[in-house]
């Protein structure tokens, strides 16, 4: 799995590349409480290279999205292909998430 | 096909990459390849995590075949009795603040596959997975 960050109008947006699971999730974990804990409350997520999420990966979201509500702020996702949709939706995690189709959108009024 | 590893999660990746290659030269396409990497990261996660409560280094054998219509699997480790199957399922309803991750896994593999099914027998943990590929 590969990390890239870029900054977009002082959003931090995350690309995750490649698969999301028990061996990598730690990764992204890491850097997703860096960024906030470092003051970046806003941030989206680009998973239009993800392959697959398992539950490891899951569970990343969920503790960077209670870590940020705690500290007012919000994490969006973005560019979901129809395997992670599924996994989303099968685990409920759809109606925890704001979720967009592209990353423009999920910009907007953040 | 058939992959031996031991118990420890950063083999997951080297039993992903020769599914992948022996799937996909059986003609699988990407998206069941891809429900088919959760399942086994879900099953053999549980089977690293829960059947083996010691330090000692042991085996898990994975066997993969294409049918005509169907993918199947089996998992078979020398833990301890541990059946995935068993583990109650959360409710995907639940809000934020109560949720947990506890039993999402099981959760996934249920629903990702057409069958599931575990036995001990000979000592050993023996879970076998059907996916159809239709």
């Amino acid at each position: 799995m590969n990390l890239k960050v870029h900054t977009n109008n002082n959003i931090k947006v995350i690309s995750v590349e490649g698969d999301l699971n028990a061996n990598t999730s730690g990764d992204l974990e890491t850097k997703l409480i860096q960024l906030i804990m470092g003051g970046n409350i806003k941030l989206l997520v680009n998973l239009d290279a993800l392959n697959y999420i398992s539950s490891a990966g899951l569970r990343v979201f969920l503790v960077a999205n209670k870590l940020i509500k705690k500290k007012n702020g919000s994490l969006r996702l973005c560019h979901l292909n129809s395997t992670v949709k599924e996994v989303f939706h099968i685990s409920g995690f759809h109606m925890i998430f704001e979720i967009f189709d592209t990353e423009s959108k999920a910009l907007k009024d953040i | 096909m058939r992959i031996r590893i031991i118990n420890h999660l950063s083999e997951i990746s080297q039993v992903h990459a020769t599914l992948k290659e022996y799937a996909t030269g059986q003609g699988i396409d990407e998206l069941i390849l891809n429900k088919i990497c959760i399942v086994i990261d879900e099953i053999l996660t549980n089977i690293i995590k829960y059947a083996y409560v010691d330090d000692q280094q042991n085996h898990i054998d994975i066997e993969c075949r294409v049918e005509p219509n169907r993918i199947h699997i089996t998992f078979e480790d020398d833990g301890d009795e541990f059946n995935p199957l068993m583990y109650r399922i959360p409710d995907p309803h639940v809000s934020i603040d109560n949720k947990t991750v506890g039993g999402l896994g099981i959760l996934l593999m249920k629903e990702l596959t057409d069958e599931i099914d575990y036995i001990r027998s000979n000592q050993k943990n023996i879970v076998t997975v059907v996916m159809y590929l239709n």
